[in-house]
């Protein structure tokens, strides 16, 4: 490479200025939504991203509804039958997946559903065999299986024990057992008086999950080759592809912030405390 | 209160459904004029990484030559046996008896995918456009002394050399682009990079039509290739960013073909069932490179590597044979010279291979007897300034081996008082910052290269630092060898002068070659057949120097496109249990109703 095209690959990318003004000139393109060229693709970051959001809340979004449904479930029925066989047995198994990290579970599930049975594919998104309608969506269904599946059972234990733990102490508090002496139904105690008030934590946990959301499971979708914004991600930290990374990073803090930001709203419309507080 | 989440409920819902549809969408339109498979024969290879660009200027890794080679057509092709030069678009080129006019005959009747013809006038086209517009020099040193190139008719094309020379024959590893497609970039080189290039018009035996960037690319068969229409219908390059998982792909049959295994992985397949390995013996070689300074003010190079002896002690203090062991599983020869075991008519035996064997005795005494015989307390050797000698070594994750080798390597020179710092970055990194203005000793990396070794002795010329230099090596002695060997026209005499090229190579030590490592492919032995290793001994079956596709034939497996995935029985259960959810949360909530009424 000669001295002047490096010369002119430094002029490009406006490293030849002094920092202060690479710093302005940052700036002003990151209000105005100009993210630069990806070094690897020579494509916009902004189309970059684009092509990768969707499968990304394909992927964590539907994870995420799956194991907040069956999290929330196991946690509310191991606490109200504290002790159970179904109680010890599904806190021992959420301890488990909690602890587990998630690019092994993504591996083993791989071992067992792709290399033995067969059943699923081993990564992508599609068969790119040009299938449309019904077809292309149980096609996306099949490959959306063990990534989802993987991160369902990330998550579902974190729920499950942090609902359980939420609800076993709001089951103490005095006004479930005025319900209990007022001969309502153990059912509806549960379900009208000791729920609602544990789901308040647990919807912190969600929130923050939703928040999550854009920035994917980098793990979860390198595993599985899901091209979302966690592999996206996981790609250009590889490459050094800087436009990129600064983007990204960018999104996910943006995330988070709104989703919390969310989360205390909508914590008011659910707790009549912290609405007139 | 409950009811409360029912519109954020029925907002995700819908967001997840469009997730569905709009990623169905986009992948839809990403993978552009792919049709159903039908009864298509279709080979399917898992590649772990993706394509940089199918744009030959930008081209850099193995799945882009590869592309490139199946897209396009060179003026020679290499021969399957031994990787000589053999019959392409040219079917000879003759010299002039001063070998400054090389007239070649082109074939006829031979059309670009797009039904254009393609003529003498598109090779000479494709050669000027490469001297104009291939500002980042991939493919320029196959052009040397800047020849010009006329055409007297359509299957004639003349190169004229201002200095003798044989690189018609090395031969030109470049890819010969349409005029009627690339003539609008000639010379704007900015605006020749931009070009996306897929669909790719190409005249080789397959056409790239769709690139669905981070998942992988597809190739269909050009019926009208000249050597003959394959008997494969279309090729899926599939990309898994985990060994693992494209592994367990291969198991499944959703592959028919892995590209470069690790070792591990690869050992975990032998054996299997309608499974096949492949071993091919190296296509390259690591190396320990030295960095001898002369990038410019900002170079960190530790002077003590100028010494001859400091390198042939670092040398001898390397067990390569561990290396070979521990990192490679022994999948892998112990290296000496730049050429490759695998290209038998260059390769090369120094004569004095046992005066670099390991032996840290030697290289302890050898390190003591040339004035490095003071230590620090810590056992570190001084230089002749009284500095302890500590060599910042870099590896290279991504590179396979790389972190272990220089891991190995560190604690090896250990042993005769050198210190080692090691430094981890991606070849990116060292490429626009640390190798560009020589902030480090020495790396551990590797080379592959052409068959013919022109360019791998290339990298050891003075002109190339900042070029294809390692750490800016420079001998005026070996630059005048390395002219000279370009002058030789005489096969035999060459093969003799590079001979002693590797030689002097070897003795002076700018870089340390470690090992050749073993290239690990598995494929299914159950649905195809006609697997070729190229080169014959000790070649790959993909990925090698030619049309290693075109002799591939489909077997009954692959005939009838059936492949694996979730049986009826298992959709039925699935179905079943998102029906049970369903019904579940439906009772539930006119139990509900019911109480509270």
């Amino acid at each position: 490479m000669t001295p002047q095209r490096i010369a002119q690959i430094e002029h490009d990318q406006g490293l030849d200025r002094p920092l202060p003004q690479q710093f302005v000139v940052y700036a002003e393109n990151t209000l105005t939504g100009r993210f630069g060229i990806s070094f690897v693709t020579n494509e916009s970051v902004t189309t970059v991203i684009a092509r990768a959001i969707w499968p990304t809340v394909l992927l964590v979004g539907s994870a995420t509804l799956i194991s907040t449904f069956f999290g929330l479930w196991a946690g509310i029925k191991g606490a109200w039958g504290r002790g159970s066989l179904f109680d010890t047995t599904s806190l021992f198994g959420s301890l488990v997946l909690y602890s587990a990290p998630e690019g092994w579970l993504g591996m083993i599930l791989l071992i067992i559903f792709v290399g033995t049975f067969h059943w699923f594919p081993a990564g992508q998104m599609s068969s790119n065999t040009g299938q449309t309608g019904i077809a292309n969506v149980l096609d996306i269904l099949s490959h959306l299986f063990l990534p989802c599946m993987t991160l369902v059972l990330g998550y579902i234990g974190e729920y499950t024990i942090i609902m359980r733990s939420s609800l076993l102490e709001v089951m103490g508090e005095d006004f479930v057992m005025t319900a209990r002496a007022k001969g309502v139904p153990d059912r509806l105690v549960r379900r009208s008086h000791a729920v609602p008030n544990a789901l308040l934590p647990t919807l912190t946990l969600v929130f923050y999950s939703f928040g999550f959301i854009l920035g994917g499971s980098v793990i979860v979708e390198a595993v599985f080759s899901w091209p979302g914004l966690g592999l996206l991600t996981y790609r250009a930290i590889q490459d050094l592809d800087y436009n990129v990374i600064q983007a990204v990073f960018l999104l996910f803090s943006l995330a988070v912030i709104a989703f919390n930001l969310a989360a205390d709203i909508t914590y008011g419309y659910l707790d009549p405390r912290v609405r007139e507080a | 209160m409950m009811r409360r989440w029912r519109p954020v409920a029925l907002a995700v819902t819908l967001v997840m459904v469009g997730g569905v549809a709009l990623s169905g969408s986009a992948l839809a339109q990403s993978s552009g004029t792919s049709s159903p498979t039908g009864n298509k024969i279709v080979l399917r290879v898992g590649v772990p990484g993706d394509m940089i660009s199918p744009n030959p200027l930008l081209a850099t890794n193995g799945d882009d030559y590869e592309t490139l080679f199946n897209a396009y057509d060179l003026l020679f092709n290499f021969n399957p046996d031994d990787l000589s030069p053999s019959p392409g678009l040219a079917t000879a080129c003759n010299p002039s008896a001063d070998y400054r006019t090389w007239t070649c005959d082109i074939r006829s009747g031979v059309t670009w995918s797009d039904g254009q013809p393609l003529t003498a006038e598109d090779i000479a086209f494709t050669y000027r456009f490469i001297e104009t517009t291939d500002e980042n020099e991939v493919f320029t040193s196959y052009l040397p002394y800047h020849p010009t190139f006329s055409v007297p008719n359509a299957t004639t094309l003349i190169w004229k050399s201002p200095k003798p020379t044989f690189a018609p024959t090395i031969p030109p590893w470049i890819p010969i682009l349409p005029e009627h497609i690339w003539k609008q970039y000639e010379g704007d080189g900015k605006a020749a990079r931009g070009f996306a290039n897929v669909p790719a018009v190409g005249s080789g035996p397959f056409v790239l039509t769709s690139w669905d960037k981070g998942q992988g690319w597809t190739m269909e068969a050009n019926k009208n290739y000249w050597g003959g229409a394959p008997a494969i219908d279309e090729i899926q390059y599939i990309v898994y960013d985990s060994q693992e998982a494209m592994v367990q792909a291969l198991k499944s049959g959703q592959v028919d073909f892995t590209d470069n295994l690790n070792p591990t992985l690869f050992n975990s397949l032998v054996g299997q069932p309608n499974i096949g390995t492949v071993k091919g013996t190296a296509s390259t070689f690591t190396n320990l490179a030295f960095n001898f300074g002369g990038q410019g003010p900002d170079a960190t190079n530790n002077p003590v590597l100028k010494d001859l002896n400091i390198r042939r002690a670092i040398a001898m203090g390397i067990d390569k044979q561990s290396i070979v062991d521990k990192v490679w599983q022994g999948d892998a020869q112990v290296g000496s010279v730049v050429t490759l075991p695998s290209r038998p008519q260059w390769f090369y035996t120094p004569t004095d291979v046992q005066s670099q064997a390991y032996d840290p005795a030697a290289a302890n005494t050898l390190l003591d007897q040339s004035g490095y015989a003071s230590k620090d307390p810590s056992g570190i050797r001084l230089d002749k300034n009284g500095q302890p000698i500590d060599l910042n070594i870099i590896t290279l994750p991504e590179e396979t081996g790389s972190v272990d080798t220089g891991k190995l390597i560190a604690a090896q020179l250990q042993q005769i008082g050198i210190g080692v710092k090691l430094q981890s970055m991606s070849d990116k990194q060292i490429e626009n910052n640390n190798w560009y203005t020589g902030d480090f000793d020495a790396y551990v990396w590797g080379w592959g290269g052409d068959p013919d070794p022109n360019f791998i002795l290339s990298i050891f010329i003075t002109s190339q630092c900042l070029g294809w230099s390692d750490g800016c090596y420079s001998n005026p002695t070996y630059d005048k060898m390395f002219a000279h060997q370009s002058t030789l026209l005489d096969h035999t005499a060459r093969v003799a002068y590079i001979q002693k090229m590797q030689q002097f190579i070897y003795d002076q030590i700018p870089e340390i070659v470690l090992n050749y490592p073993n290239y690990l492919q598995a494929y299914r032995s159950d649905r195809f057949t006609g697997w070729k290793p190229e080169p014959t001994n000790g070649g790959t079956y993909l990925f090698g120097w030619g049309n290693q596709y075109q002799g591939l034939q489909p077997l009954a497996a692959a005939e009838s496109g059936s492949s694996s995935g979730i049986p009826t029985v298992l959709w039925v259960v699935l179905g079943l249990v998102a029906i049970a959810v369903i019904a579940f949360v439906a009772l539930s909530r006119r139990r509900r109703a019911e109480e509270e009424a």
